[in-house]
């Protein structure tokens, strides 16, 4: 045993003096022909930038909330790579992603917003929950930096503080609950015939909550009778209790509001109660999880969502093969989300030509059909996104587009 | 049975999946919490680190099947049985509960320090050990590959015959589950025989073996006991890998079951261990167990019979609070002198 | 109401505006090493914080319910002030008379606990509370809807929001919490209030309260004996530090500017402890001291990213196994004079320097294959000393038997940091500049001090004479 354990710390000493290294050696990889993100066009080379401009992060990088973190952090990653390796600010210019911590508590990410502040960047991207934000982004508001949400989905993100002069600051780009799943539960009414459902929701976390409160409200526009709702906390692996409750029930279709590491497990212990009908999930399904996770028992599972893994758009797939290669996983979402809102912010830079947060402020709030992997983007008056999002089925282990021809998929 | 049926209102609820289902999720509380009222019983004290044991026992368990791979945050392929991974997370867990004693509570215990003491030490700890998986295992989920763990519900498999003495059990298992809708998988089925083949061991060793006699006396009085010659420190370590081993297997079932393996795994058990210990009998091996059914039914109780499944967890905690107020040793546990 | 508050107002406006002048150079200082804005007011909360805690610990009792009241004071105050238009004066009021009052109704079958069963029993408390707010809003529509109790539901929830009968009840907002709560708490007032709740445990040690409250710590049996309301001092004791944790919760939520149910578990309840423990209860000074440090830590870590946690758990448990007395006693001179202290004092020396250590060489080697530089001369500065340090400490443990060996390491230690000094003036003077030998230094540097750290473990056992009884 004593041996083993010194075997060990001759390891980890060996392993502290080799990472720095290695870290070192990694090499950019040979350009190949992408299609490539950007206004090349239609913002002119910029002339009046230079020096490296510090754009603030602020993802939650410890505890629980990593595992949604970590991704976001390296979707801006490789932007900030793509950006400054193709001289997207021009030949004197470069955009610092300045990273800090948010945490999973407000106050942490109150916290990493002022240091950022006064650090003097341009602009910040994040928190990576909703009621971070609320805490968070009048901070920035206040201070004329504008601040974009790359994964905060709550309703009244950007009209937060209520005074218009403040929220004209706050962007975001990631869909909110109420521009996704209203269309894909009216598809799958329409394409299934669905009557009567049971709801399954995350009651202790805003991002399910307020997902369910959208639920409901599309599922009673669309006339289909609620069985029973259930919940579940953050955290919980065993849903048995819940699903056997609702699969007595015998509903035509089971809708889930949570976040992907419950979404896996719920999937999964339906399918092995014997549920084989359509599960309708939210953003939170929208990973690769789904399937590495959950394997055959992810068929059926219908997704609205922003974006996913299989959404069939050039940059989309260029994106993808970037991501994986670099991280050794596929994106998910949040990972998608945030590659955007740093390449937005960028671009924002570079139609500004400026370096003040005003200047990219304005630029920001007047970009529209951006090219980007979400599909053709564009910010509403409401500094919310534009862009269509997709209602897919997984059918044998791949995303589809979810349409007629899967009006019997279930019998 | 039908006045009781009417009363508890069970008539909407299908009570015996249900039923296994308290059963499976109590004995994973109550494993869990073994290991807690162990240490309690023994030392006093609240082990807060021991959710944190319980994770670095799946990890350690996860480590043994899959190789060193799990170091860059994946698990590609699973070469070996996946229940290896039982026994390697007892070990595990253990040897790293001996470790948490050494650094959190031996040194207050060798200055005589409060309780309260050794109770913010082991959150110290357990803050540590978190951070550290984080950053040996990364902070991204990881997962064994889906065809190592057998998923599928139990089911009449093709090819058996009521001839062959080992398929009957079998076929009688797999009619029982589809008869009754049970979602009863072999990890489900594992966790509960684990469960219970370890808390009969324990019972074993504290009630019937010579250390189990020590460690009595350890809890009853540390200085009679070294007076009577029983070697206090040698108690106190064997005390801390039992509880280690109980955590580390619990973990391991535990994420058997997810097949999601997270740093923070098993944090929201710190609070629900507690629960089941004080319900069950503060420092009472029995109790825990007892206390381990009795949370996880009621959990089951809220969600299956009532409309107010979010208010499960209030009403544990009601109940313990009830519990504490009238009867403070808790259901099992012996009317105790002033402890800590 | 109305004209009590305007009275108030009258009085206080000046002097918050006279603190505000007055900290202003010390807010200045902050900004340098980071701490600026919120944070300088959640240190300030957590200070409040720790000396709610402390009078439950100073009677005895140890109790950690005040996640609890800070919620309820929070969730009040936010009520108040978004829904009401009220004042952050009268939120404050209202905030800290509902923690009293539940303080109240809870501390007499509550406080017939003791030790660990009373910890407990308030981790539920806090629990309970916690779920019931997430959950308030859906029990309370539909008791709403309820034939039976309807009617005075809705006159009872009428009190706190307008709109009784909305489809969907909007009083606590679930797991999503309150938003748009006014920032209205500053630096002064928090600043105002600590200073008169210092003033108060100050006059409460020399009360006859005060000696009361301590006589039930040190025996509870024989104070009844003397004739003290043993129930009565700790249901006293548990209300002040329920209303002080209260005021607390509408300070920070009007600090934040939203709140949830999420920010007051358990997580919450350990915290406070820990301001309390960590600063030592030795004197009122300790929670304070304790609560700003632990408050202002992981800012001032921030620069270590992942390691933040991994350092704060390290120092959690560092304070609490080597200084038992918590950081107050580093200011007591009998803590360096008295000769048992020595050991104790060598491994904070040990713990603080390994702790620099790790500080300075992780974020180091985390970032020295991208930028090749990061904390900038402080850490060159430090690198003779850890090596110093870190030989001193060996040779010392090898040499001599302790008590002796003790006592030359604490002198050595003493040495180097004055070298330490003497560098890192050098390294901001800009002379010394070279990175790949510093990174190989820094390694040997602190396996060097983590291998003295280690001989000199586990910590010797006081002699007896020297050993006082700790609080709590």
């Amino acid at each position: 045993m004593k041996q083993r354990f010194k075997i060990v710390v001759c390891l980890l000493l060996i392993a502290t003096l080799v990472l720095p290294l290695s870290a070192m050696a990694q090499d950019g990889g040979d350009e190949e022909e992408t299609p490539r993100m950007g206004f090349w066009e239609e913002c002119a080379d910029p002339a009046n930038l230079s020096g490296e401009i510090p754009i603030g992060v602020v993802f939650g990088l410890t505890g629980s909330i990593a595992q949604y973190g970590e991704p976001q952090a390296n979707g801006v990653r490789l932007a900030e790579q793509e950006i400054n390796e193709s001289g997207y600010l021009g030949e004197e210019a470069t955009v610092t992603f300045v990273y800090e911590d948010g945490g999973s508590d407000r106050e942490t990410s109150i916290a990493a917003f002022e240091k950022l502040i006064n650090e003097g960047v341009v602009a910040i991207i994040g928190p990576t929950l909703s009621s971070q934000a609320f805490g968070a982004d009048p901070l920035a508001a206040d201070a004329g930096i504008p601040v974009m949400g790359v994964s905060n989905t709550a309703a009244g993100i950007t009209t937060m503080t209520g005074d218009p002069e403040l929220d004209q600051f706050i962007f975001r780009d990631s869909l909110p609950e109420s521009g996704v799943i209203p269309g894909t539960v009216a598809t799958a009414v329409e394409i299934l015939g669905i009557e009567d459902v049971a709801i399954l929701y995350g009651n202790d976390d805003d991002f399910t909550a307020s997902g369910y409160e959208v639920f409901v409200d599309a599922l009673e526009e669309a006339g289909v009778e609620i069985l029973l709702e259930e919940t579940f906390s953050r955290g919980d692996v065993d849903f048995s209790v819940q699903l056997t409750k609702i699969i007595e029930q015998d509903p035509d279709a089971l809708v889930v509001s949570a976040l992907i590491a419950e979404a896996v497990q719920i999937v999964t212990q339906a399918r092995q109660a014997g549920y084989d009908g359509p599960i309708i999930g939210g953003n939170g399904f929208n990973s690769p999880a789904l399937f590495t996770d959950a394997g055959e028992d992810a068929n059926g599972v219908i997704v609205g969502a922003a974006w996913n893994v299989g959404n069939p758009n050039e940059l989309s797939e260029a994106f993808v093969e970037k991501y994986t290669e670099a991280y050794g996983n596929p994106p998910d979402q949040f990972a998608t989300q945030s590659y955007v809102g740093a390449w937005l912010m960028a671009t924002a830079v570079r139609c500004a030509d400026s370096a003040d947060p005003a200047d990219i402020r304005d630029a920001l709030a007047s970009i529209q059909d951006f090219p980007s992997p979400l599909g053709l983007f564009s910010f509403d008056e409401d500094r919310n996104p534009v862009h269509d999002p997709v209602v897919q089925i997984v059918d044998d282990g791949a995303f589809a587009v979810f349409d007629e021809s899967y009006a019997n998929y279930f019998d | 049975m039908d006045f009781l049926i009417d009363f508890f209102n069970l008539n909407d609820v299908q009570w015996v999946p249900q039923i296994v289902n308290i059963i499976w999720n109590g004995s994973l509380y109550s494993l869990f919490a073994l290991g807690y009222a162990l240490i309690f019983s023994v030392l006093g004290v609240l082990n807060l680190a021991h959710s944190a044991i319980f994770m670095w026992g799946a990890y350690v368990g996860l480590w043994a099947v899959c190789g060193n791979t799990v170091f860059d945050g994946q698990c590609p392929a699973v070469d070996v049985p996946v229940w290896w991974a039982i026994p390697a997370a007892m070990i595990g867990g253990g040897i790293i509960a001996i470790l948490v004693d050494r650094i959190a509570f031996y040194p207050l215990r060798q200055r005589n320090a409060p309780r309260l003491s050794q109770l913010i030490s082991s959150i110290g700890i357990a803050i540590m050990m978190v951070a550290i998986a984080e950053l040996v295992f990364g902070k991204e989920r990881l997962s064994m590959p889906l065809d190592a763990i057998p998923r599928r519900n139990f089911d009449i498999p093709d090819g058996l015959s009521i001839e062959n003495p080992l398929d009957i059990g079998r076929i009688g298992l797999g009619m029982y589950v589809a008869e009754f809708n049970i979602l009863l998988t072999p990890v489900r089925l594992q966790i509960i025989v684990v469960s219970l083949i370890l808390m009969i061991f324990l019972g074993f060793i504290v009630t019937q073996t010579r250390l189990g006699q020590g460690m009595r006396t350890v809890a009853f009085s540390e200085r009679v006991s070294s007076l009577l010659g029983v070697h206090v420190d040698n108690i106190y370590m064997i005390a801390f890998f039992i509880s280690g081993a109980l955590a580390g297997a619990a973990g391991m079932l535990y994420t058997l079951n997810s097949n999601v393996f997270l740093p923070s795994t098993g944090s929201e058990l710190t609070l629900k261990g507690l629960t089941v210990i004080v319900l069950g009998g503060l420092g009472s091996i029995r109790g825990a167990v007892l206390g381990g059914y009795l949370v996880a039914a009621i959990e089951v109780y809220m969600v299956a019979a009532t409309d107010y499944g979010g208010l499960a967890d209030a009403v544990v905690f009601f109940l313990f609070f009830l519990v504490l107020m009238f009867r403070p040793q808790g259901i099992l546990g012996q009317p105790l002198p002033d402890r800590a | 109401m109305d004209t009590i508050l305007n009275f108030f107002d009258k009085i206080l406006q000046p002097i918050f505006e006279i603190t505000t002048t007055l900290i202003q150079p010390i807010l200045d200082q902050l900004q340098v090493i980071g701490l600026s804005g919120s944070v300088v007011n959640f240190m300030l909360i957590a200070a409040i914080l720790g000396i709610s805690i402390y009078f439950t610990l100073y009677c005895g009792m140890f109790s950690l319910a005040n996640a609890g009241f800070m919620a309820i004071g929070a969730y009040i105050g936010a009520i108040l002030t978004t829904q009401h238009d009220a004042s952050l004066g009268e939120a404050l009021i209202w905030g800290m008379f509902a923690g009293g009052l539940i303080a109240l109704i809870i501390g007499v079958p509550m406080l017939r606990l003791k030790n660990i069963y009373l910890a407990i029993a308030t981790i539920g408390f806090g629990e309970v509370v916690r779920i019931l707010i997430r959950e308030f809003d859906q029990l309370m529509g539909n008791l709403r809807d309820d034939p039976t109790v309807g009617g005075i539901v809705r006159d009872i929830l009428g009190l706190l929001v307008e709109d009784v009968d909305a489809r969907r009840l909007r009083i606590t907002y679930g797991p999503q919490g309150i938003t748009r709560i006014p920032r209205e708490t500053e630096v002064a007032h928090l600043v105002v209030f600590l200073l008169v709740l210092a003033y108060f445990l100050y006059r409460f040690h020399h009360s006859r309260m005060g000696r009361a409250m301590a006589a039930i710590r040190q025996d509870e049996r024989v104070a009844a004996s003397q004739g003290i309301n043993v129930v009565y001092y700790k249901n006293v004791a548990f209300f002040i530090g329920a209303i002080i944790a209260s005021a607390a919760g509408v300070f920070s939520a009007h600090t934040i500017g939203t709140i949830g149910p999420e920010d007051y578990d358990f997580g919450r309840a350990v915290d406070i402890l820990a301001y309390a423990v960590l600063g030592g209860l030795g004197s009122w000074v300790g929670p304070i001291i304790g609560g700003l440090t632990l408050e202002a830590m992981p800012e001032i870590l921030r620069e270590l990213k992942e390691y933040t946690g991994l350092i704060n758990g390290l120092i959690l448990l560092l304070i609490i196994i080597y200084l038992p007395g918590g950081l107050t006693s580093l200011f007591r001179p009998s803590f360096w004079l008295s000769r048992g202290r020595f050991d104790t004092a060598q491994r904070v020396v040990t713990a603080g320097i390994v702790l620099v250590a790790i500080c300075n060489v992780l974020p180091y080697r985390l970032e020295a294959g991208a930028q090749g530089r990061v904390l900038g001369y402080e850490v060159w500065g430090l690198l003779p000393a850890f090596i110093s340090v870190g030989v001193a400490f060996f040779l010392v443990q090898r040499i001599s038997p302790k008590p002796e060996g003790g006592r030359y390491s604490v002198l050595l230690a003493g040495v180097a940091a004055g070298v330490w000094l003497a560098f890192l003036i050098l390294g901001l003077v800009g002379q010394i500049e070279n990175v790949t030998t510093g990174y190989y230094l820094h390694l040997i540097g602190m396996a060097l001090i983590v291998g003295g750290a280690l001989i000199s473990y586990p910590p010797e056992i006081e002699a007896a004479s020297q050993r006082k009884p700790e609080v709590a």
